[in-house]
């Protein structure tokens, strides 16, 4: 039997022209996922199935990031132990992926949605090649990352089923191994760096925390879901965003600090800026879709 | 006091191990925001968060629109060597600055 070897199908392109990934038969190559049959408002049972199909495309495309973070390490000098490792969470961030897709047809829904703008990941190529890795390592592992611990370990808690539980432990173990990735790096690689290249990480993280709070802003001005949409998936609301900064100003900054970043004045600005005062100005560039 | 569910604080502790910064964690606003209502650190921490939501309120950030909570990490941002040259310049010390 022949067998399709494109998951992202090169004819179908969404509104934007994005192309369209298809995750219906890898999801129906690992079995049915049934959870229970939870009442919702027609309203929260599109918000969770469209939250578990952002998170298929934001997983699946996430894959690239860790790709590219392979030949940076390799040019920043890393073991092979470390540089394999990040390949590795290339493959499992597509495994997450399949994993959301799943959850998304036991919800009822097609796991099919527009993959999205795929911006490259930097170089920074002003930047020698340990710095420039760094730089991204840290809005990685040490941002991105350790938030995502956060979020889906209190999600997992709530899960409305051992069998939903069990998708969400696996993505969390995942997770915190990327994390824990990046903290390493801080560990063992950022205290041996001079102290103008730690300042300029410093400068650095002020755009890399700015862009994960306006990333989060709209969750501010969401309504809180129901514990019943809650035990699914759904957004938080506030609450997500409250998990955001207090991720970030208890754990992430401190432990930066700890290594000679002057992360906290980094975050200050940062947070100035989200809250109206510009600070540094940079040219937009394209938003991941998810 | 930012107001965190037990599932959430659950998922700052568990963060905090990641990261290896469970005394961090304990120091600040994580157990603070929770247990104690002496002024502490973790003020700091709740005001930051508060002031920053209003901000964003006030502008009417995001109206409201639905939007997936997602964990996959976007491509690290970019920034111009001129950015960050005077951001760098910002966080010299007071001394240098001046």
């Amino acid at each position: 039997m022949r067998r399709a070897l494109l998951h992202v199908d090169t004819e179908a392109r969404g509104r934007d022209g994005a192309p369209i990934l298809d995750l219906r038969s890898e999801a129906r190559a690992r079995g049915k996922l049934v959870l229970p049959d939870v009442a919702l408002d027609p309203d929260e049972r599109r918000a969770i199935v469209a939250t578990w199909r952002g998170r298929m495309v934001s997983e699946y495309a996430s894959a690239r990031v860790f790709a590219a973070l392979v030949p940076q390490a390799m040019a920043a000098g890393l073991s092979a132990r470390e540089t394999g490792a990040l390949a590795e969470m290339a493959l499992e961030e597509i495994d997450h992926g399949i994993r959301c897709a799943r959850v998304v047809v036991a919800l009822g829904g097609e796991p099919v949605a527009p993959l999205g703008a795929l911006p490259l990941v930097p170089t920074h190529d002003d930047a020698c090649a340990v710095e420039g890795f760094v730089r991204n390592v840290l809005d990685v592992s040490c941002v991105a990352e350790t938030v995502a611990v956060a979020l889906v370990a209190s999600e997992q808690a709530l899960a409305c089923c051992p069998a939903l539980a069990e998708e969400l432990e696996r993505i969390l173990a995942a997770e915190v191994g990327h994390a824990r990735f990046g903290w390493r790096i801080v560990d063992t690689i950022v205290p041996t760096l001079p102290p103008e290249m730690r300042r300029r990480l410093g400068a650095y993280l002020v755009v890399a925390f700015r862009e994960a709070l306006a990333r989060f802003a709209p969750f501010v001005t969401m309504r809180d879901a129901s514990a019943a949409a809650l035990s699914l998936g759904a957004p938080a609301g506030p609450g997500t965003f409250r998990v955001l900064v207090t991720t970030l100003e208890t754990i992430t900054v401190p432990k930066l600090e700890a290594a000679g970043i002057p992360a906290r004045r980094a975050f200050d600005l940062a947070l100035a800026e989200i809250q109206g005062d510009r600070v540094a100005g940079e040219k937009p560039r394209p938003r991941d879709a998810a | 006091m930012v107001d965190l569910t037990p599932e959430q604080r659950r998922g700052l502790r568990m963060a905090a191990q990641v990261a290896c910064a469970l005394s961090l964690l304990a120091a600040g606003a994580g157990t603070s925001m929770a247990k104690s209502a002496e002024p502490n650190e973790g003020d700091r921490d709740v005001s930051a968060v508060e002031r920053t939501e209003d901000a964003l309120r006030l502008r009417g950030q995001g109206g409201g629109c639905f939007q997936p909570v997602t964990w996959g990490p976007p491509a690290p941002t970019s920034i111009d060597p001129e950015s960050l040259a005077s951001i760098t310049a910002m966080l010299a010390p007071t001394t240098e600055r001046a």
